[in-house]
């Protein structure tokens, strides 16, 4: 069923129909609507959910990993301060190897603060150990809500799923919403046997000496290999469902690119639509927007990438002092490949775009194809007045 | 008094009293003043770049911060008073309820129990109220918020408020007092008792909040004056563990005459939810005759 | 690609308008966008609301910076730099003072939106759906509603004598 909703509201809907036993809600700006919306739906029992209005991030998270190593479904969303304020509990959780699924709003990190979009504050964790998926739309954060919770629950793995804090979060554009009845049949009922309220309960988070703690974090990084190709089939099965195909990246226009962008999120939709328009004109331009950011997809970026003469990596977040995120991880992607094509490697450029929720403009992404094709370098900080 | 400290180039709502608390206390001292803000409706609308309602110097940092990071401006004022600095200087925090009941109350007890040199002044508008509404541990009992609604399977806020002056009173520092905008004298008075003295000082001022609240911007002084005549918000100090209540209603209104006035509690009038109305009185009655009680002992 | 800006103060229902508008073409089978400019949470300080309407899938993310209809709701915001495209304002004055007022040669369209409703929004969306054709009106009706509930009778009327009533 085709709605027209906030991607606030999908989430919200995603969380309603995968009926988790516990909710952990703390209000920060552009998030809120989400536990605002679910909060209603509780209220007027659409679904059973215990609901707690904790007091700040840092308990809900704790809440949430309490309720999952009980081995309930629990999920909580959160956005840039809040996030930081959870840091030491989004890397318990993930150590802990619990199945929880937050939604991230992405929002700019303090100081100074700013209430708008970018992604320092998911970046700012990417270390951590959990699943990281960006999405484009509201559609996205929808299907990757419900591709997250079983991912998670498969491979023991938490997952952040990614959407632009108001470019998204409050912008309406038309859903397509599966049945209750399809979403339940797929997530399934979660109640883990060892968790600490099941059958067979275990202890959890011991005192672990320099004689076994390096081996709990190998297990913790093989989990993550997992969570790759599950991520994969996981898609599949979901794919049945929705008929949308679920990968790594989305490639628009790759094959025959000379000069190619690569992006996440809400922007790479106003690349599209700059690709759309050049190539009217016979400009050979395309896009790879990356939607697993954790695990990365090193292997099949090369693969897609190999025959890319020009790539400019546009991120929406510095990682001060070195390369950013995204441009970091395709140099990494890139680094040893001779081009295929051309014999030579690719040229890589980064630049870093939209801090604190300053505007992309598809004249920009222009701009940035233009100096590609052009064997120039694109902007360095796009639309910065520096 | 010289120039304004605290101007009127903040973009808070129409008809809002925090500028005049913030104001009253800022105008209760000579004395040269850092202030600290932590973030909510007051520092959102009061700091933003390039303009911005202070004239006196303030840090913000974050949400839950505001206490530790003025103890960290108080350490280093003691650090520079040893090497010789001569200016004196009051330091003044100011913080929602979302701040200090709530993700700051911690923190908040650290410095307390430290005994910092500082005024920590609550604007407690009983809610998240710069984003939006949602709840908060000062949220009243029954109240409809964002983020524990009242519908067909629940009346609003189930748990009674938290009592912030107890828990400040468990530390017991020198000064507590409880005021509100429906007696700006009265907070002046609290504001400059307490900022003559030393050691942590915890000002909690009741400060109706039209956007969230919903009620009829002509009932302003209605509000915040039947807060207190109902005896839901009580105008008291603790003064080193001595409890003095400065008002006592002769013959307290019923809680409705408070509650009708603001539609966040206009789903109580219903019969199903009335019950919540009898609790929060309940919790008023009881709370009233223990804090009289406390009255009884001298320090 | 149609896009539609709504101008107005915080709390005057430039959202809910974009909203009503975005749900009518979406019923109507159209690709919508709808999002409002944010700063910080605050009434009384001017908001913008965008939408943009299309038979084919929206993908761009950027902002609406020349907008093929610019609809007013408050009277102190006819300025200049808001006029663009087409404009449907909310006034008493006429269209030739407006014009001389801000200098604006482009298609003008008025509405006394205090002559139909104390809330201007959807006086000014039906002026705005009445002038453009974007939309059907009762796709708006129908809407307007759905959202307002009890307040639906008083939404609808003002939407309907709006539609009369603009110059």
């Amino acid at each position: 069923m085709r709605q027209p909703l906030t991607g606030a509201e999908a989430v919200a809907e995603a969380m309603r129909q995968l009926k988790p036993d516990v909710v952990v809600a703390y209000p920060i700006t552009p998030q809120t609507p989400i536990v605002e919306k679910y909060a209603e739906f509780v209220a007027d029992g659409k679904v059973q959910t215990e609901m707690i209005p904790v007091e700040s991030e840092h308990s809900a998270l704790s809440a949430v990993v309490g309720a999952s190593a009980a081995g309930v479904r629990a999920m909580t969303a959160t956005s840039s301060v809040g996030l930081a304020l959870m840091w030491e509990v989004v890397n318990a959780a993930s150590g802990l190897g619990l199945p929880i699924v937050m939604n991230v709003v992405n929002r700019a990190l303090s100081a100074p603060i700013n209430i708008h979009c970018d992604h320092s504050d998911s970046m700012g964790c990417r270390d951590a150990g959990w699943v990281q998926i960006y999405c484009e739309n509201g559609q996205e954060a929808y299907d990757f809500t419900i591709l997250a919770t079983k991912l998670a629950e498969s491979c023991a793995v938490p997952v952040m799923v990614m959407q632009d804090g108001f470019i998204t979060s409050h912008s309406v554009e038309s859903v397509d919403f599966l049945d209750d009845h399809k979403v339940e049949a797929f997530a399934g009922k979660y109640r883990n046997p060892n968790g600490l309220l099941g059958d067979n309960p275990q202890s959890v988070g011991p005192f672990s000496l320099p004689n076994s703690f390096f081996e709990f974090k190998v297990r913790q990084e093989q989990r993550m290999e997992k969570a790759k190709s599950m991520f994969l089939s996981v898609g599949k099965e979901l794919e049945k469902l929705t008929g949308r195909t679920y990968s790594f990246f989305e490639e628009y226009h790759l094959k025959d690119a000379e000069a190619i962008i690569v992006t996440m999120s809400s922007t790479a939709g106003t690349v599209k639509a700059a690709v759309d328009k050049m190539r009217q004109n016979g400009k050979k331009v395309g896009l790879l927007k990356l939607n697993l950011f954790r695990p990365f997809p090193y292997r099949e970026i090369r693969e897609a990438l190999k025959h890319v003469k020009s790539i400019a990596v546009l991120d929406r977040s510095f990682s001060f002092g070195a390369n950013a995120p995204l441009h970091g991880e395709i140099t990494n992607s890139l680094c040893e490949i001779k081009n295929s094509v051309h014999g030579t490697a690719a040229n890589i450029h980064g630049s870093v775009f939209g801090l604190g929720g300053r505007d992309m403009f598809e004249k920009d992404v222009e701009n940035v194809f233009d100096a590609l094709l052009a064997g120039k370098e694109p902007e360095k900080f796009i639309g910065a007045k520096a | 008094m010289s120039e304004q400290k605290f101007t009127s180039e903040h973009s808070l709502c129409q008809g809002c009293a925090v500028p005049i608390v913030v104001n009253a206390v800022l105008n209760s001292t000579d004395k040269q003043v850092v202030v600290g803000i932590a973030t909510g409706c007051l520092e959102v609308a009061s700091t933003q770049y390039p303009g911005g309602a202070w004239k006196v110097p303030y840090i913000h940092s974050l949400f839950e911060n505001i206490a530790p990071t003025m103890a960290g401006v108080e350490a280093a004022y003691k650090a520079l008073r040893k090497e010789g600095l001569k200016k004196e200087l009051k330091f003044i925090a100011f913080a929602g309820d979302g701040a200090t009941y709530d993700i700051g109350l911690q923190a908040f007890s650290g410095v307390l129990e430290r005994g910092h040199d500082i005024l920590y002044v609550c604007y407690d508008n009983e809610g998240y109220m710069n984003t939006g509404g949602q709840r908060s541990g000062a949220t009243p009992h029954g109240a409809n918020t964002t983020t524990q609604p009242a519908g067909k399977e629940s009346y609003g806020k189930t748990q009674q408020r938290k009592n912030i002056m107890e828990i400040v009173a468990a530390h017991n520092i020198p000064y507590a007092a409880q005021a509100s905008t429906a007696d700006i004298p009265d907070l002046m008075r609290k504001a400059r008792k307490a900022l003559e003295m030393k050691g942590p000082r915890f000002l909690n001022v009741l400060c109706p909040c039209i956007a969230n609240w919903k009620y009829d911007p002509k009932e302003t002084v209605n509000v915040a004056r039947l807060a207190v005549e109902t005896g839901f918000w009580p105008l008291y100090e603790i003064e080193n563990g001595n409890y003095i209540i400065n008002y006592q209603p002769k013959q307290r209104i019923r809680i409705e005459e408070f509650l009708k006035l603001q539609k966040r509690f206009a789903h109580l009038f219903n019969q199903k939810n009335s019950h919540a109305i009898a609790e929060l009185q309940a919790n008023i009655d009881r709370e009233w005759e223990r804090l009289k009680a406390k009255c009884g002992v001298s320090g | 690609m149609i896009q539609v800006v709504f101008h107005a103060l915080g709390g005057q229902g430039a959202k809910s308008a974009a909203h009503v508008l975005a749900e009518a073409a979406f019923s109507e089978g159209k690709e919508i966008q709808a999002f409002p400019e944010f700063g910080p949470e605050r009434r009384g300080t001017p908001v913008r609301a965008f939408v943009r309407i299309s038979e084919s899938r929206i993908t761009t993310h950027e902002p609406v910076t020349e907008p093929d209809y610019s609809v007013i709701i408050d009277p102190s915001m006819i300025t200049a730099d808001r006029m663009k495209g087409t404009c449907i304002v909310n006034s008493t004055e006429s269209i030739d003072e407006i014009r001389k007022n801000t200098g604006f040669k482009g298609p003008l369209h008025v509405l006394d939106a205090l002559k139909v409703s104390q809330y201007a929004n959807l006086p000014m969306l039906a002026a705005f759906v009445k002038v453009s054709g974007v939309v059907r009106i009762g796709s708006v009706i129908k809407h307007a509603e759905e959202m307002f509930g009890d307040k639906a009778k008083q939404s609808i009327d003002a939407i309907k004598k709006a539609e009369g009533l603009v110059r």
